[in-house]
C-alpha cells in the first residue's frame, strides 16, 4: 500500500536521522561521561572476573569469600552473644524476681489501703506533705 | 561500535572484541578502560534514550542508570549467554522504561510537539531531519514498549530476534509491537502522508 510504503519511509528517515542535535546535546554527553569517570574513580566493582577462565557467570552471592565473610561474621555474633549472656541475665533478673513480693495479690487489704497504695500524689500535694 | 551502530560484519566484530577487552579492565579496577568503554557508549546510547523517551533530559538519566549498572554488574555478564552488545542495550532498555514508567504517562500529542520541537520553523531545516522530528514528535502517543521495538528496529537495525532478546519478549510480541505501533502512528502522520504525495 502507498500509505504503507509513506510511513516506513517516514520512519526510516526518523531512524537514520541524529537526535543529537540540539543545543543541550554535547553537554548531556559530557555530563554522562564524567558520571562514568567518577564511577570508574570509584574502585573497582567486584573482584574477579568471568570474562577470563572458564567464562561461567558466578553470581557475587556464590563467591566463596562471601561466604566466608557471612560465617566469620556470623560466628562473631555467636561469641559476643555468648560472652553477654550473663550481663543480661543480670539486667532481666529484678523483672522476673519471684522473691519481690506482690503487695496487692497477696496481703489482704482494705479498700483505703489499695488506695493509698496505689494513688499518686499531685506535687502541691506532696509538697504540703 | 558493535553495541550501538549497525555496520559492517568485520568492524561489529572488531568493536565488539574492543568492548569485551574494555569490559575485562573495568572489571580488573582499570579505570580509564571503563572511561574509555563509557566514551564508545554514551552517544548512540543517548541517541536511542532520546528516541525511546523522547526528552533529553531523561534519556540523560536512563543513560547515566544504565553505566552505574553497567560498572556493578560488569562480572555478571556471560559473554555465552549472548554478546555484550545486546546485554548493554537491554540495560539500556530496562532503565529508560522504568524511568518513564515512575515519570510520568506517555505525553500527549500537542504536549510532544511542544518537547521535541520547541522551534517552529521546521520549513528551515533539511527535509529528512524535518521528517525525523515529524515522526519523533508523532511517537510519543505510543507505548514506551512500543516506541523501544521501533526505535531498535529502525535505528538500530536490529532483527526481531535481537529486539526479542532485548525486550525479553518474542519474536512474534516485537511483530506484534511493531504492527500496533505503525497503526497507531498512521493517523498520526495523516498529514504527512499528503505531504509526501
Amino acid at each position: 500500500m502507498m500509505a504503507d510504503r509513506k510511513l516506513e519511509t517516514a520512519l526510516s528517515a526518523w531512524g537514520r536521522a541524529d537526535p543529537l542535535q540540539g543545543a543541550g546535546d554535547e553537554a548531556a554527553l559530557l555530563r554522562i561521561l564524567q558520571h562514568a569517570d567518577t564511577l570508574a574513580l570509584s574502585g573497582p566493582p567486584l573482584p574477579g572476573s568471568v570474562l577470563s577462565g572458564s567464562a561461567t557467570a558466578a553470581s557475587s552471592s556464590h563467591h566463596p569469600r562471601r561466604w566466608l565473610g557471612s560465617l566469620s561474621a556470623l560466628a562473631a555474633a555467636l561469641v559476643i552473644l555468648a560472652l553477654a549472656a550473663p550481663l543480661i541475665q543480670k539486667t532481666m533478673a529484678p523483672v522476673f524476681n519471684d522473691e519481690v513480693p506482690t503487695v496487692l495479690a497477696d496481703a489482704d487489704l482494705d479498700d483505703g489501703l489499695v488506695f493509698a497504695l496505689l494513688y499518686t500524689p499531685t506535687n502541691d500535694e506532696e509538697y504540703q506533705l | 561500535m558493535a553495541a550501538m551502530t549497525p555496520a559492517t560484519p568485520a568492524g561489529n566484530r572488531r568493536a565488539a572484541q574492543a568492548e569485551a577487552l574494555l569490559l575485562q579492565r573495568s572489571i580488573d579496577g582499570d579505570p580509564r578502560a571503563f572511561a574509555a568503554l563509557a566514551r564508545m557508549l554514551a552517544r548512540p546510547a543517548l541517541a536511542l534514550g532520546i528516541r525511546v523517551l523522547g526528552d533529553r533530559a531523561l534519556a540523560e538519566d536512563a543513560v547515566q542508570e544504565a553505566l552505574t549498572r553497567l560498572w556493578r554488574e560488569a562480572r555478571q555478564f556471560d559473554p555465552e549467554r549472548g554478546s555484550f552488545a545486546a546485554w548493554w542495550r537491554r540495560m539500556l532498555v530496562n532503565c529508560a522504561l522504568d524511568g518513564r514508567r515512575r515519570l510520568k504517562p506517555v505525553a500527549a500529542l500537542d504536549e510532544a510537539e511542544s518537547i521535541a520541537d520547541p522551534s517552529p520553523s521546521a520549513a528551515g531545516l533539511a527535509e529528512a531531519a524535518s521528517l525525523a522530528a515529524r515522526v519523533q514528535q508523532a511517537t510519543a502517543v505510543l507505548p514506551a514498549r512500543q516506541r523501544a521495538a521501533l526505535a531498535l528496529f529502525y535505528a538500530d537495525g536490529l532483527s526481531m530476534a535481537e529486539i526479542g532478546e532485548i525486550l525479553e519478549t518474542t519474536e512474534k510480541a516485537v511483530e506484534g509491537l511493531l504492527t500496533r505501533g505503525r497503526a497507531a502512528l498512521k493517523p498520526q502522520l495523516a498529514g504527512l502522508r499528503e505531504e509526501l504525495e
